[in-house]
């Protein structure tokens, strides 16, 4: 099974970069939208990619399904919650808030 | 050779710790329950590394619902103006003090015996009596079921106490501190798509709790947070505090409890025993009134004391 | 077959035990169908239910006399440290008995004001209900011998004891029960992080057993040093968040609110029952857990705490401006009495102490009572309690004052009264060498007479406007003060009772020797030399008070009051959030140097 667990190592790695980077993002980026922008981005493929890799270590069928499942969740609840931060930001009005980087981070990442 | 397999733990070992000074530290009460939220999700974690799958879930059900609790509270409070910063010999003092329990505590956690003394073994040995195969519900339902019923009859009494805070005006009117004028889009599809998820996953977690993690109170939480889900959204609302039904089902689940235990007297020959051949219908339906019981509470508790509809401008 | 027959294996047979959850389940039980009924539904079933609890209570008492030795009863027939057990001994009955008693007397004198055409439906079902699960709260730390099973019980009572302050429904009221919520729990915390530690030590939650290993009994033969000094610290966790829970000053921020703000009946529930349910844990912990705890230097810790809350109490009763508030202080007093147990427990003579703890949780739990219902009474009767005004409110409501007296007789501890047996078996307890504590005793009777005449003298003094009485808001019924009067008798004869009743007090504690402690005491209490050197004092110093009050405003009055409101500073200072935060972590470590050193 070496080549199943080479397989997991790949795209597990892969996907912790991506998640590496929507940290970075998220502590880097001057303002929130762009901040929620890295942080979809890992959610949806970072966590595509770790998922995809444990497939090959997961039993057939239901672990499979369970991780795929796990995945269409995150992706749902994920998309509704960034679309709904969106919005308030929105509503709130365009200008950046420098002062308040950190709890506008912080916000973001912690109605996840 | 490969390293220590307990290194793998030490990355959550620091996070925990950061997250809980950074916690104390801040000063913005909203940051602070974010990161109480954070922090209850990695102790979940710590919960599961540790091989105690039950009370990872349930830390990471309840903890969800405590954050939303707790936002909601901050929210409708705004930033309270703090009192005169204390005075420094006393935050001295106070530092001192504490760094003196601390030291104290850690001393004690490391003089523990190792291993612990413990009932593994006993409740390994008792476990068949009560057909259940996760030891955790055994001594939830059996072993210590007058604990568990005094909890749950806690949860509802909560609930009483948090309605009499409500004006006596909107007394039998329905909670509204989850209304809100406009619901998101992006919410109400949330609250349409997720609920029936959240339910078989529920429903799920109460059935495998005889043999498996899980059981009454992480699922009536899930089911919890899927009500409040939908309460949010506004695809339903909060039924009034006067409705006969809601209080049955916020009592139904202690209530049937202490019934059956009370007829265990004459059936099994002990109070809150249960007779050989009933045992596990017995504490199924035990367990499936606590599911339903806990959901109503903790969604009740969400949803707030009962309150007049606000006036339309 | 005869009512005494078919209940003879219950009263004096094999199945005795068998009435022990019953007495925690009929609460519970009540308490849960209470919702469903309705409000008007509600006050019934609590009074049938409380009426049906007082008969189980006398019931469990006889059974626990006939049989001479402490009940125990295994829940589910899973025995210790697997299962959960009850137990029922002499001061869990007498407990029993007087919380079913006091909580009959005072539902049934809230029966008129707290109904639906009177307090309407919310006040009414919340009232009942929350009243209910403080009696199951209680009764499970009364039975209760599993550290874990006394944590759930702690909690049922505070959750029904912390709206009970916010019934009224005002903006103060709400912040006083807000504070008693959060310092509770950060209580409950406290005892529960104790608690853990016990199980990870020893691996049972039993009292029973925890006490039997420490004491050397184990089945590994005698503890550790490790072991014992790691139990010794889980008690001082406990106890630490026991003693936050019980009020006792300095850890009182939110006593007087709370017992101040709360309807009347509500308020004497909360003053007469629920602090006494922490403090009963406390008795429970050092003196049935912890073996030896005379060679420990945790009383002297505990007593100078009881000692402190003596004085500061009563002398800060002595300068409230509202009589509910007087009455609260005046419970923060009461409540440091039953901490001097601890010191004098340990000492030589000290049999009688634990009689005497007892005693004054009895003694104060009736005339407080009293005092409390008749606070609500003036009250109710002037529209406000502000003793400013109240001048001459005794012309107005005679028979009112005459009851108050007497409750706050039996608080200054005259003979026969509960009070005076309490000071009586605590003396004879601390002997020659503790004349600091009987110092401290007699001080507080003192300050006790003279806030009680403080009262009195307001009452009694013309009214504001030149009138002689001020003006009544609302006539009270004379039925009104039945209640009140039968508590404060009660209290002020307790020592009237046949000697041999205190037997029961003994059950489960032979070396109390109660009953003839008691007879002891009373004994010398009513011949003509022993009741003036008791009571020779107190009545000199109330004549002292009510003729500073009456004799107006002098240069040294001022100065006296000037050093009562500098006073009155430092308690205030006492009640901020930061200061009582790191007084309570100084405690903590206090009794850790008391019983590690």
């Amino acid at each position: 099974m070496i080549w199943a667990d080479v397989f997991t190592v790949v795209l597990v790695t892969a996907g912790a970069l991506f998640f590496f980077a929507g940290w970075v993002g998220l502590m880097r980026f001057p303002d929130s939208l762009s901040r929620l922008h890295a942080l979809s981005k890992a959610d949806n493929l970072g966590l595509g990619l770790v998922v995809v890799g444990l497939l090959a270590q997961a039993s057939w069928p239901y672990g499979v399904l369970k991780l795929i499942a796990l995945w269409l969740l995150v992706i749902l609840v994920g998309g509704a919650t960034g679309q709904m931060l969106a919005g308030a930001l929105h509503a709130a009005g365009p200008t950046p808030e420098p002062d308040r980087r950190g709890d506008a981070a912080r916000d973001a990442g912690g109605t996840r | 050779m490969l390293p220590d397999p307990r290194l793998a733990d030490l990355p959550l070992v620091v996070a925990l710790l950061a997250l809980a000074l950074w916690l104390i530290a801040t000063r913005h009460d909203r940051s602070a329950i974010i990161g109480f939220t954070a922090y209850g999700l990695i102790v979940a974690i710590v919960w599961v590394r540790l091989g105690a799958l039950d009370v990872a879930l349930t830390e990471a059900a309840l903890g969800g619902i405590m954050g939303l609790l707790l936002l909601m509270a901050a929210a409708r409070l705004g930033d309270a103006p703090d009192g005169p910063p204390p005075t420094w010999p006393l935050r001295v003092l106070v530092g001192l003090l504490c760094g003196a329990v601390t030291a104290g505590l850690a001393v004690l956690v490391l003089t523990l015996p190792e291993p612990a003394p413990n009932l593994v073994a006993a409740v390994a040995e008792q476990q068949s009596a009560t057909a259940l195969k996760n030891p955790v519900a055994a001594v939830l339902v059996a072993f210590r079921a007058v604990d568990t019923l005094l909890e749950s009859a806690v949860l509802a009494l909560a609930v009483i106490g948090l309605w009499s805070v409500g004006a006596d005006a909107a007394w039998g009117e329905r909670p509204r501190a989850l209304d809100s004028d406009a619901p998101d889009p992006a919410l109400v599809l949330l609250a349409r798509l997720l609920p029936p998820v959240g339910l078989v996953v529920g429903v799920h977690l109460f059935w495998t709790g005889a043999d498996h993690p899980g059981g009454p109170f992480q699922a009536g939480a899930l089911l919890a947070a899927m009500v409040a889900l939908v309460w949010l959204a506004r695809l339903g609302a909060p039924p009034p505090v006067r409705s006969r039904l809601t209080r049955v089902g916020l009592m139904l689940g202690p209530l049937v409890f202490l019934l059956i235990g009370l007829a265990g007297v004459v059936a099994a020959d002990a109070y809150l025993a249960y007779p050989e051949a009933l045992t596990k219908p017995l504490i199924l339906l035990i367990e499936a009134a606590k599911t339903l019981s806990v959901a109503v509470a903790l969604a009740l508790l969400v949803a707030g004391p009962p309150a007049l509809p606000r006036a339309r401008p | 077959m005869t009512l005494a027959a078919v209940l003879e294996p219950w009263l004096a047979g094999p199945r005795a035990a068998e009435l022990l959850f019953p007495l925690l389940a009929v609460p519970v039980l009540a308490a849960l169908l209470a919702p469903l009924l309705g409000a008007r539904g509600a006050r019934l079933l609590a009074l049938g239910s409380l009426l049906l609890g007082l008969a189980l209570a006398l019931a469990a008492a006889a059974a626990l006399l006939a049989a001479g030795a402490p009940l125990t009863y295994a829940l589910g027939g899973w025995a210790a440290p697997l299962g959960v057990e009850l137990a029922l001994d002499g001061p869990a009955a007498l407990m029993l008995v007087l919380t079913a008693a006091v909580l009959v007397l005072v539902g049934l004198h809230a029966a008129g004001e707290f109904r639906v055409g009177a307090a309407g439906r919310r006040v009414t079902l919340a009232f009942w209900t929350l009243l209910l699960g403080v009696w199951a709260g209680l009764n499970g730390l009364y039975l209760g011998r599993d550290l874990f099973n006394l944590y759930v019980a702690i909690e049922v009572l505070t959750f029904s004891a912390v709206p009970l302050v916010c019934l009224k429904g005002g903006a103060a009221q709400l912040e006083a029960a807000f504070r008693y919520l959060l310092f509770a729990l950060l209580g409950s915390a406290l005892y529960l992080l104790g608690a853990g530690l016990m199980l990870g030590l020893h691996g049972t939650l039993d009292i029973g057993q925890i006490a039997a290993a420490l004491a050397g009994g184990g089945a590994d033969g005698s503890a550790t040093g490790a072991v014992r000094s790691g139990s010794l610290a889980a008690v001082v966790l406990m106890s630490t968040g026991l003693l936050a829970k019980t009020a006792l000053m300095p850890l009182h921020l939110w006593l007087p609110p709370a017992h101040g703000g709360a309807p009347a009946p509500a308020s004497a529930v909360l003053s007469a029952l629920v602090v006494k349910g922490s403090f009963f844990l406390l008795f429970r912990l050092w003196l049935d857990l912890v073996p030896d705890p005379g060679a420990l230097h945790i009383g002297l810790v505990l007593g100078t705490l009881g000692a402190f809350a003596i004085l500061l109490g009563n002398l800060m009763a002595l300068m409230q401006a509202r009589l509910k508030l007087l009455v609260a202080y005046s419970t923060l007093a009461q409540l440091g009495y039953l901490f001097l147990l601890f010191p004098l427990a340990a000492g030589p003579g000290g049999g009688p102490a634990a009689t005497a703890a007892l005693l004054q949780v009895v003694s104060h739990a009736l005339a407080k009572a009293a005092l409390f219902l008749l606070a609500g009474r003036v009250q109710v009767a002037f529209g406000h309690d502000r003793l400013a005004e109240l001048g001459g409110f005794g012309r107005a409501l005679p028979m009112t004052l005459v009851v108050i007296v007497l409750a706050g007789l039996a608080l200054a501890g005259l003979p026969p009264s509960g009070g005076y047996l309490v000071k009586s078996l605590y003396g004879s307890a601390a002997g020659a060498e503790g004349w600091g504590w009987r110092l401290v005793l007699d001080l507080g009777g003192l300050l006790s007479a003279a806030y009680l005449a403080r009262i009195l003298a307001v009452a009694v003094r013309p009214a504001a406007g030149g009138t002689a009485a001020p003006h009544l808001a609302e006539r009270p019924g004379g039925f009104g003060l039945l209640v009140p009067g039968l508590l404060a008798l009660a209290a002020l004869l307790l020592g009237l009772l046949p000697p041999g009743w205190f037997a029961l007090l003994d059950v489960g504690r032979a070396e109390m020797a109660s009953a003839a402690a008691v007879a002891g005491a009373m004994r010398g209490a009513l011949a003509a030399g022993g009741f003036w050197s008791s009571t020779g004092p107190v009545l000199t110093v109330a004549l002292a008070v009510v003729l500073f009050i009456a004799a107006g405003q002098s240069a040294w009055q001022r100065r006296v009051g000037a050093l009562g409101r500098g006073l009155a500073g430092v308690e205030g200072r006492l009640r901020e959030w930061r200061v009582a935060g790191a007084l309570l972590l100084a405690i903590l470590l206090a009794q850790a140097l008391a019983v590690l050193t």
